[in-house]
């Protein structure tokens, strides 16, 4: 009888203890009534991709904001891409711009004159302009890669770009307060292969004028097939060649590798430091101050400076007006 | 009777006077007025030997290399604003430019701390390299001397003169790290153009080879033979004067379908 009470009151509790964990379950319920129309879940396509996509050519970009290529694009004529208002970012997104103009005319991207804050990345610009192997340049395609007019630009950068087949200049962002291109490659051009005030990891061969030319280069490669190979306030880790031009010249070059055909190998104004200066009917290597630089002249002069620090030449003669530990 | 004796003293007198305005005009003429003609000549590039040609006119001067090898720049320039135009058959384009002169240091572009300003120029006379510091080097270190940087080469007349295909010329020395120079020049040309392959750069050439021109322009000197350490440099093979059309546009302008480039600010 006891253990049945007992029994009751257990159950009892438990019951209670139950009820006790959902409270909810006791209060009273609200309308059924919908307050309104669901609110949407999704993303809207601005909130996914907040850029403007770039579906064809001739584009002319007159807002700021970020753009982007969602196929290639080819034109017949004329400019393909036109940048006119600041702070853009330009996304080739892997794709290519090219030109069937024949001949040659107008630019992939061109920059409106006197811009700021502008980024091109990541793509392909192609013509079919090509050297006949004598230096000459012809064929249809851009006049420029990418390109602007009127006056310096500023903040601009230039990245992850191959240019090739364009008659004049692949990539000329100018020497405006701070032009960029890195990691840019360039081939066939009829004249500056890629021109800026700062530029690095890039090559540029097969250029009919200067195949690179900027303020500060490094890490750098210019071949020439008319003109100095690469031209540079100052080069470091650079190689510059040249078939009829300087193949280096700078300001001062630091461990940098010209040479020449016809022309000095390596020409710095100032100093050259762990250099190397090449030619077969120039000078090697001219500097006003060479250190631990190494020339080469079969038959000619080697190395031609003022100050020489423990240089050395492979073949030809020197001439130093201060030479210090040096046979 | 008179007047039969009269007329031919008359006569007698008209001709001597023409004869010495023929002989006052002439030699004003060879004095004065401005070369026309072509100048054919060899300029030594490394081992390579060029040809240039020099069409000069009344206003301008074409500089072009005849080997047909390759496309070569021609050079036209301005004889009143020395302004010149790079033509580029290459590409099928021209730039121009203000004047060929090396343009003097400018600052360095941003960032960059500003080149050394160029030496101040005798009157008459291009502004020179950038003045290089007084002294560099260990000078406080014992026995070893303190190294003075070079000056810019000064051209400088030896008093020697010669004639060279008709023309008179005096001699000039340059030198420079121990290189020496003679040329020989005459004023009866023109102000020697040089010629130049592409846009001078913007800090100013050093080498000898690079400075000769330029110093001759500056003194309105036109070289007849050029010899640097004892190799022929530049010669002069052929002058001859004769009457252009006028500037003739195909001669001293870039093809009508030329691209105009712009030149680079640097």
């Amino acid at each position: 009888m006891k253990t049945k009470l007992n029994h009751q009151l257990v159950a009892a509790f438990g019951l209670l203890f139950t009820l006790a964990l959902q409270p909810s379950t006791l209060l009273a319920q609200g309308s059924l009534t919908p307050p309104g129309a669901p609110a949407p879940t999704m993303k809207t396509l601005a909130q996914i991709e907040p850029r403007t996509p770039i579906a064809t050519a001739p584009f002319t970009i007159s807002q700021p904001g970020s753009y982007y290529l969602t196929t290639n694009l080819t034109v017949s004529g004329g400019n393909a891409i036109t940048i006119a208002a600041n702070g853009v970012t330009l996304d080739l997104n892997g794709f290519t711009i090219s030109s069937t103009a024949n001949p040659a005319s107008g630019t992939a991207v061109l920059i409106s004159g006197g811009l700021q804050d502008i980024t091109i990345q990541n793509g392909h610009i192609r013509g079919g302009v090509t050297n006949d192997g004598s230096g000459v340049f012809s064929g249809p395609g851009f006049w420029y890669g990418i390109y602007y007019s009127g006056s310096d630009l500023q903040n601009v950068r230039v990245s992850g770009v191959s240019v090739s087949g364009c008659l004049y200049d692949g990539i000329n962002v100018g020497d405006g307060a701070s032009t960029t291109v890195e990691n840019c490659v360039v081939r066939t051009v009829g004249s500056y292969g890629i021109a800026a005030n700062t530029i690095r990891g890039c090559v540029a061969l097969d250029c009919g004028y200067s195949a690179i030319h900027g303020g500060q280069v490094s890490d750098s490669r210019g071949k020439s097939v008319g003109n100095t190979g690469l031209y540079a306030y100052t080069a470091q880790n650079c190689d510059g060649y040249s078939s009829s031009g300087i193949g280096l010249f700078a300001n001062t070059a630091h461990n940098c590798y010209g040479s020449s055909s016809s022309g000095t190998g390596l020409y710095a104004l100032y100093t050259a430091i762990g250099c190397y200066g090449s030619s077969s009917s120039g000078t090697g290597l001219y500097a006003l101050n060479a250190a631990f630089c190494t020339g080469y002249r079969s038959g000619g002069r080697a190395i031609e400076a003022t100050i020489a620090n423990g240089c050395w030449a492979i073949s030809g003669t020197n001439l130093i007006t201060y030479k210090y530990n040096m046979p | 009777m008179t007047n039969g004796f009269e007329v031919p003293r008359f006569k007698c007198h008209v001709a001597v006077v023409a004869w010495l305005l023929g002989i006052a005009h002439g030699l004003l003429a060879a004095t004065n007025a401005p070369f026309v003609g072509r100048i054919t000549a060899t300029l030594a590039q490394g081992d390579q030997s060029m040809p240039l040609l020099f069409t000069v006119g009344t206003n301008a001067v074409r500089v072009e290399i005849t080997d047909t090898t390759r496309p070569h720049p021609v050079n036209i320039r301005d004889r009143h604003s020395e302004a010149l135009t790079l033509v580029f058959p290459h590409n099928r384009s021209f730039v121009r430019l203000a004047s060929a002169m090396p343009p003097p240091a400018q600052p360095g572009p941003a960032g960059m701390p500003p080149l050394p300003q160029p030496v101040p120029a005798a009157p008459g006379f291009p502004p020179g390299p950038p003045a290089p510091p007084p002294l560099i080097g260990p000078t406080n270190l014992p026995g070893v001397p303190p190294v003075s940087l070079p000056t810019p080469p000064e051209l400088k007349a030896t008093g020697q003169k010669t004639n060279l295909l008709g023309y008179t010329c005096q001699q000039f020395e340059l030198s420079q790290h121990g290189r020496k120079m003679e040329i020989w020049a005459t004023e009866r040309l023109l102000p020697f153009p040089g010629y130049l392959r592409q846009q001078p750069p913007r800090f100013g050439p050093r080498m000898i080879e690079e400075q000769w021109t330029e110093l001759l322009r500056a003194r309105k000197l036109f070289p007849m033979q050029v010899s640097l350490d004892g190799r022929v440099l530049f010669a002069v093979s052929a002058v001859t004067p004769e009457p252009l059309k006028g500037d003739d546009p195909a001669l001293f302008q870039p093809p009508a379908d030329y691209h105009e480039l712009q030149p680079l600010p640097f």
